[in-house]
């Protein structure tokens, strides 16, 4: 219990403020006095602070004022900078405090059972985030005008989102009906022959590290949107990597994941075969047989930008790859740009073509 | 004295007008039946037939039989009558000639184009069985009903054409130069607009995905490892086969550009002339 509503911050060895992982430094940084960290060298000062600090750092005390269902949702925490209390759902891994801002880290939900694998640190900034979104907007035909030109950035959030990235080898066996066709003439008739023929084919590959993101909170099409993950800058998991971000601890088991990871597989294995079907003019799937095995999977944080803007009261989001930089959202299509870009077109081709057709005949 | 001379003028006048008149409407005969193969009705029937044709298609359509060619070729006869008897710019003579049994068809004008060698061919196909018969009135009167058909598939666009068959005593006149219908054609601006509309449809389509970048994936590719995929059965088993066979389409007789088009010659007077004809 004591444990349980544990709070962790690193603190600035020199000006004792919460630090922040920087994406581009790949160091802990302080706001407050500029100086950027190892994150080992942090670490170890901290660790050595704790001692002292521990009593002061959990909170036990009973929330009577929640009814039961919401203390089954709701955890308070205290905040070690401000002594302010903060309140989370039951995912919250990483947060701010309220009250006076101040990155926190839970570790009682990455501890454990709960200890992710393996995190893939922020390699990008808020700045960047905003600017890949302004970068994002150029180009749109049918945006409507006063998006970019009236629109504020409502909220950018940097998230660590829990993943399972799924390891597992793949045993396909299928059949197919395929046909040739060969034609040729003699002075009378035209020939056509058609051969038909059974096709087996059987493959085998293995896979590493399909992510599926195991938080519901996260649209699932959102997390597969911004992909791939280049899994060469992953590391063992550190809570220091995630103090100034959001983050989640996983809350859909792995196994949720196998029907979407099963049908990714298949047709990843279909595509790799189809250079061996090549060569028939017709070709049928008829049966097919994938098995999956040695399957596991890994507990990762990945490093996701989520942001917010508003638009005639409708909120649009927009995720970016924290690591690569991919951005993906939905933007809102202007009817009025859309009527106006069909009729233009439709008029310049229709003359177009009038023109033409005036030359030619 | 004085309204003697102005009732004379006035005759003068009307003398005059009617003559006028006269070599107004006597246009030349379209039925001129020198081998007196018909009756006078049967001649007047196809006269008839003839001028009211010849008005709906603005051509001449002149029927001409003979006894013999007096040694010219058939071409040549066909021509210069056609030339020398006051027929319009556009127009089409049958010819026929007892002694030489031979039928030829000149065309003239836009006739050039709508009587392709390979619809000569066909009019002929029609006719000759009447001729063979000595049933000359039916003959020409099938002639007459035929026409109509290779003229309004000018009007349409795509005259009648194919390849003529050669191999049988059909011959087309001397061929200077072959003629194809160039298809006059005003801009179509419903398929136009169709076509600007489907464009535009399409272009406005794309920019509208480009609006929504949010997309599931749609294979594990990304993942494989490298190398990892095997292929270990690849077997392709042939279980049977069957063979379809269509008969060779030898002419093609409707389309505007496959066919032989129509030979064109100049005759004695100088004027283009198509034909085409053979023995009955």
């Amino acid at each position: 219990m004591e444990g349980q509503n544990r709070v962790l911050e690193y603190k600035c060895p020199c000006c004792n403020a919460g630090l922040v992982f920087g994406g581009e430094s790949q160091l802990l940084t302080c706001e407050y006095c500029g100086n950027t960290f190892d994150i080992d060298a942090v670490k170890a000062f901290n660790d050595s602070e704790k001692q002292s600090d521990e009593e002061f750092q959990w909170d036990d005390r009973p929330n009577q004022e929640w009814a039961e269902e919401e203390q089954q949702a709701m955890h308070a925490f205290q905040c070690p900078a401000c002594g302010g209390e903060i309140l989370t759902d039951e995912n919250t891994a990483a947060t701010f405090c309220p009250y006076c801002d101040n990155p926190t880290i839970m570790p009682s939900r990455l501890s454990g059972g709960l200890k992710p694998d393996a995190v893939i640190p922020f390699q990008t900034s808020k700045e960047d985030a905003k600017t890949a979104f302004l970068r994002l907007c150029k180009g749109k035909p049918l945006l409507p005008k006063e998006f970019t030109q009236e629109q504020r950035l409502e909220k950018i959030t940097g998230m660590y989102v829990p993943f399972w990235l799924y390891d597992c080898s793949a045993d396909y066996n299928g059949s197919y009906k395929a046909t040739s066709v060969h034609t040729w003439s003699d002075s009378q008739y035209h020939y056509t022959k058609t051969n038909h023929f059974l096709l087996r084919r059987g493959a085998e590959a293995s896979f590493q590290g399909i992510p599926m993101d195991g938080s519901s909170k996260m649209d699932d099409t959102f997390m597969e949107s911004i992909e791939p993950y280049d899994y060469g800058q992953m590391r063992d998991f550190d809570m220091a990597y995630l103090t100034g971000f959001l983050a989640d601890k996983y809350d859909v088991p792995s196994e949720d994941g196998e029907a979407r990871i099963r049908q990714r597989v298949d047709n990843a294995v279909e595509d790799a075969l189809q250079p061996s079907l090549i060569g028939y003019a017709t070709v049928v799937p008829t049966s097919k047989q994938l098995q999956i095995r040695h399957s596991k999977a890994r507990y990762a944080l990945l490093p996701v930008w989520i942001l917010n803007t508003q638009y005639r009261g409708k909120i649009y989001t927009f995720a970016m790859n924290g690591q690569t930089g991919k951005m993906t959202g939905s933007f809102p299509i202007c009817p009025k740009r859309t009527a106006g870009w069909f009729a233009a077109i439709c008029a310049g081709v229709t003359l177009l073509s009038l023109l033409v057709q005036w030359l030619v005949l | 004295m004085k309204r003697n001379v102005i009732s004379l003028l006035l005759l003068l006048l009307i003398l005059v007008g009617l003559s006028l008149n006269v070599s107004v409407v006597s246009d030349p005969t379209l039925v001129v039946d020198n081998a007196g193969l018909l009756s006078a009705q049967e001649q007047g029937a196809l006269e008839d037939k003839a001028r009211s044709l010849g008005t709906e298609y603005g051509m001449d359509i002149v029927i001409l039989t003979v006894d013999r060619l007096d040694g010219k070729r058939p071409q040549n006869y066909a021509d210069d009558y056609y030339d020398n008897h006051g027929y319009g710019d556009s127009g089409v003579l049958f010819l026929l000639a007892m002694e030489e049994r031979d039928w030829y068809i000149s065309t003239c004008g836009d006739a050039i184009y709508a009587l392709t060698d390979y619809g000569i061919q066909k009019l002929g196909d029609t006719v000759i069985p009447y001729l063979s018969d000595g049933d000359f009135y039916n003959g020409f009167d099938a002639y007459l009903d035929a026409l109509p058909y290779y003229l309004d598939s000018l009007q349409e666009g795509t005259p009648v054409d194919g390849y003529a068959d050669y191999s049988g005593d059909y011959y087309h006149g001397d061929q200077e130069t072959i003629v194809y219908s160039q298809q006059k054609r005003s801009p179509n601006i419903l398929l136009s607009l169709v076509i600007g509309m489907v464009v535009a449809a399409a272009a406005v389509l794309i920019m509208r995905a480009s609006m929504n970048t949010k997309r599931m994936q749609y294979s594990a590719s990304d993942y494989m490892n490298p190398g990892s995929f095997h292929l270990r059965t690849q077997q392709d088993i042939f279980l049977y086969s069957n063979v379809t066979k269509v008969r060779r389409q030898e002419n093609n007789n409707s389309s505007g550009g496959g066919g032989g088009g129509s030979s064109v010659h100049t005759s004695s007077s100088g004027r283009s002339h198509g034909g085409g004809g053979g023995k009955f």
